[in-house]
């Protein structure tokens, strides 16, 4: 005996059976189930994928370090990242000293949220004491997780403190207001100019280490006292 | 009495030129408004022609020097002035002391003075060279236990451990005083 649907298409769509009747009525209602089941999901997929990539951008930017301020101008989520357009954030590290970055435009790969790569950037880095030092440089890697800021290609520092420097790449440690480099760098100040192969900053500046051969040339703060019978104590 | 201006003024802060330091290793600390610049491994030190190499040789400034906010270019920070000046740079900071350490030699032209340890306090102005010490010119040659030399008077005493002579070995002909 063909199956019922078979009979059903073999004798058109109106000649119902009474028995029948209620197989055929509960499977279109099943069948209409279905499809609604199918519109929803067809509405239901967009929007879980918008509100996935708003929840893990959230994910991504709330969670290193919780920065208080965050901005950007644009982004448009591509296949394997977000890009940004001049993105800005702000937040504090490790003993208050405060951070914050802006870069004409952030890259954050979807395979690891957590990388972000910034192109044109510049750091503003609270260091020890009340001072502060603005980095700048063309590319920088930002890692959430280990709250670093792997800057290269040409970096420049400017310092509240009267020094500025350059050094093709610096890691910047943004928890711990440390940075350190492991290429040439040059420290300038207003009597004196410095070259090291490698520099470590740390406690926020308080400690500095250049190591692997330093060249430093200044100038002694000139002393009134020129002739010999100076006054031995300096006012 | 030795007068010894050549050898020492050399290094003191009133005569001109930049002092370039070259060295292995530099490590600044800020500690307590004072900062410590410790240059070591093969230092060397010149200014003009006077050389003075060492072990090690530790800078002791005070970082009370000009407010940095001049320096810095960026206008938008308020220019609050800056007790701490340059800490990479001790040349920014006002000296107060040089301790050199680990075989020291100064040299000035034909003049030389070696000791085991050496000294600058730019307070007092004086360079205090410290145990073997030799002091040389030319041919001569005094050795003793201690050498001050006093940038103020330009003169140098050397000294000698209780006990011990002062050795000095001149070489007529080559006075000392040409």
């Amino acid at each position: 005996m063909a199956s019922v649907s078979d009979r059903v298409a073999d004798s058109g769509a109106h000649r119902f059976v009474g028995e029948r009747r209620a197989g055929v009525e509960e499977r279109y209602r099943a069948a209409r189930r279905h499809s609604t089941f199918v519109r929803l999901l067809k509405v239901m997929l967009p929007a879980a994928g918008l509100v996935g990539t708003a929840v893990f951008v959230a994910y991504a930017y709330l969670l290193p370090g919780l920065p208080n301020g965050i901005s950007v101008d644009s982004y448009d989520v591509r296949s394997d990242a977000i890009v940004m357009e001049n993105p800005k954030v702000s937040g504090f590290q490790s003993g208050g000293r405060s951070y914050s970055l802006h870069a004409a435009r952030a890259i954050q790969s979807l395979k690891d949220t957590k990388l972000v790569t910034l192109e044109e950037l510049s750091a503003t880095v609270g260091l020890g004491g009340d001072g502060q030092a603005m980095i700048t440089a063309q590319r920088g890697i930002y890692n959430g997780n280990q709250q670093t800021l792997d800057l290269r290609d040409s970096v420049t520092l400017e310092t509240t403190m009267g020094y500025s420097g350059k050094a093709s790449a610096v890691m910047i440690d943004l928890r711990g207001g440390g940075a350190s480099t492991n290429s040439p760098v040059e420290l300038r100040s207003s009597d004196g100019v410095l070259h090291a192969k490698r520099m470590v900053v740390a406690e926020g500046g308080q400690r500095i280490r250049f190591t692997n051969g330093v060249k430093m040339s200044f100038v002694l703060p000139d002393d009134p006292g020129t002739s010999v019978a100076a006054p031995a104590v300096r006012e | 009495q030795q007068p010894a201006p050549k050898l020492f003024g050399g290094l003191s802060s009133n005569s001109e030129g930049p002092v370039n330091v070259e060295a292995d290793a530099l490590d600044v600390v800020e500690q307590d408004g004072q900062r410590i610049s410790t240059f070591s491994g093969n230092v060397t030190v010149t200014r003009g022609d006077t050389v003075l190499k060492a072990g090690k040789i530790v800078i002791y400034s005070t970082g009370d020097a000009k407010p940095a906010a001049d320096a810095a270019t960026g206008d938008a920070k308020p220019a609050e002035a800056n007790a701490a000046a340059a800490p990479a740079v001790p040349g920014g900071g006002d000296f107060s002391r040089i301790v050199a350490s680990g075989k020291v030699y100064i040299n000035s032209k034909d003049q030389t003075a070696t000791g085991d340890e050496g000294s600058v306090d730019l307070k007092t102005r004086l360079i205090t060279l410290t145990g073997n010490v030799t002091l040389s010119q030319g041919k001569n040659v005094i050795t003793g236990q201690q050498l001050v030399y006093d940038m103020n008077t330009g003169r140098a005493r050397i000294e000698q451990a209780a006990g011990n002579r002062i050795r000095g070995v001149f070489t007529p002909g080559s006075g000392s005083g040409r």
